[in-house]
């Protein structure tokens, strides 16, 4: 896996609950008109499928010992990120 | 000494208004122009920085919704000096919220002046509305000596208000080239419109400490005054022939027409002159005077009056000083 891919899913781990709480908080407002209604589901749902930046704020915030808003979710060790580095620069 | 006509009784009231206006509300639009242009300093875009500028100190004179901030707080016993703050948040929302609405209108020009859309295309005036919105957000935020409680309230009811004006401004969108929905239909989205000025008083009763009764009556006048406030743009643009064109061309119909398009015949006279691919002055006129004879006018101006009857009779429920708030419910039935 390239180095780009992991770090995408590194992210995605870390900014996924955030993520889950963001739809769920456009998902569950009341709004009237059927347009705006569809047109904000399919963004929420199908179009900004944004992980990466929470991803990033958790991963920022750990890094500093703050506290992580799920624990649940751990970290790719340093070592394999390091050897897809690698891998990474011999391919390209 | 002579009495006044009618004509001249409406000029001194809209006068008045002016000057309420004015006194009440200046204030906090200077620090609103002020914050805003501390901002542009950051700014390295040559076109943003002229576009802000351009909207801070020509464009944007919005002294109304300060004042009536301050006027409904007064009134409800409150320290009016306590809404400024709020005020210039609620200056810097609502002028995102304007130019986004003029981009989805098309309209390049209002009351005579160039929107930012009109000056400076639309990607830029969506970007400077952008900057509003955030720094309005973020101003109301930062606001001091307002409990956690009330910086909620008033948080949710604007998030409230938006989401309403989004709602309005998209079903507005299916009355667009000539649609023709009934009266009735029409005044349902300028309720939701109205939210606006609901959110203003309802935030300044909270701000003046008003009791629950007091925030749900002066929610509903604001709602009545926002209404209001819209049908009155809607008889002005019917007599305006450029702004009658834009609303023809652009926009949606005013209720005057739609009232007129009541009647079979009327509708089918009017029908065949929206059709046309290209509208001249000539026909402008010409619509107008079908609706003025057909009544259109008047039954708007009734219905007005409906309106207005209806929050003179909730002010008269509230032990406070009304004045000023009958002022401007009498002021929106100026022509």
């Amino acid at each position: 896996m390239l180095i780009a891919q992991q770090v995408h899913r590194l992210l995605c781990r870390y900014g996924k609950p955030a993520f889950k709480v963001a739809q769920k908080i456009i998902l569950e407002e009341d709004i009237k008109n059927r347009n705006v209604r569809e047109a904000l589901d399919y963004f929420i749902r199908e179009v900004w499928l944004d992980m990466e930046y929470p991803g990033l704020m958790a991963l920022a915030c750990k890094a500093v010992k703050g506290k992580q808003y799920v624990e649940t979710y751990t970290d790719i060790p340093k070592e394999q990120i390091q050897r897809q580095d690698i891998k990474y620069k011999e391919e390209t | 000494m002579t009495e006044l006509s009618p004509k001249q009784k409406d000029a001194e009231l809209s006068e008045k208004v002016q000057k309420l206006f004015e006194e009440k509300g200046r204030k906090a639009l200077e620090i609103a122009k002020k914050t805003m242009l501390k901002e542009q300093e950051r700014i390295e875009c040559k076109e943003v920085k002229e576009a802000l500028d351009y909207f801070m100190n020509e464009y944007w004179v919005d002294v109304a919704r300060p004042a009536l901030l301050s006027i409904v707080c007064e009134a409800v016993g409150g320290n009016p000096e306590s809404t400024t703050s709020v005020a210039v948040s609620s200056i810097l929302i609502s002028g995102s919220a304007d130019i986004h609405d003029d981009i989805i209108d098309r309209s390049k020009t209002k009351y005579g002046e160039q929107t930012v859309y009109g000056k400076f295309g639309k990607d830029i005036a969506l970007l400077i509305g952008n900057a509003l919105l955030f720094k309005g957000l973020v101003f109301l935020n930062e606001v001091e000596d307002l409990s956690e409680q009330k910086r909620k309230v008033m948080l949710e009811t604007l998030k409230d208000m938006f989401f309403e004006l989004g709602d309005a401004e998209a079903m507005e969108l299916h009355y667009r080239n000539c649609a023709t929905p009934s009266p009735a239909e029409y005044l349902k989205v300028i309720e939701r419109k109205a939210a606006d000025v609901e959110a203003h008083t309802r935030i300044a009763a909270v701000l003046g400490g008003a009791d629950d009764k007091e925030i749900e009556r002066l929610g509903r006048y604001g709602r009545l005054l926002g209404m209001l406030i819209i049908l009155r743009d809607d008889v002005l643009d019917l007599l305006d022939d450029c702004e009658l064109k834009s609303r023809i061309v652009k926009e949606h119909l005013p209720l005057p027409i739609l009232c007129a398009c009541q009647n079979a015949e009327i509708k089918s006279r009017l029908d065949r002159l929206f059709k046309k691919p290209r509208i001249t002055s000539k026909e402008v006129r010409l619509i107008r005077e079908v609706t003025e004879k057909s009544g259109g006018i008047e039954t708007s101006v009734t219905f007005m009056k409906e309106l207005a009857s209806e929050a003179l009779s909730i002010l008269k429920q509230l032990k406070m000083n009304r004045e000023y708030l009958v002022t401007l419910i009498r002021f929106t039935l100026t022509f």
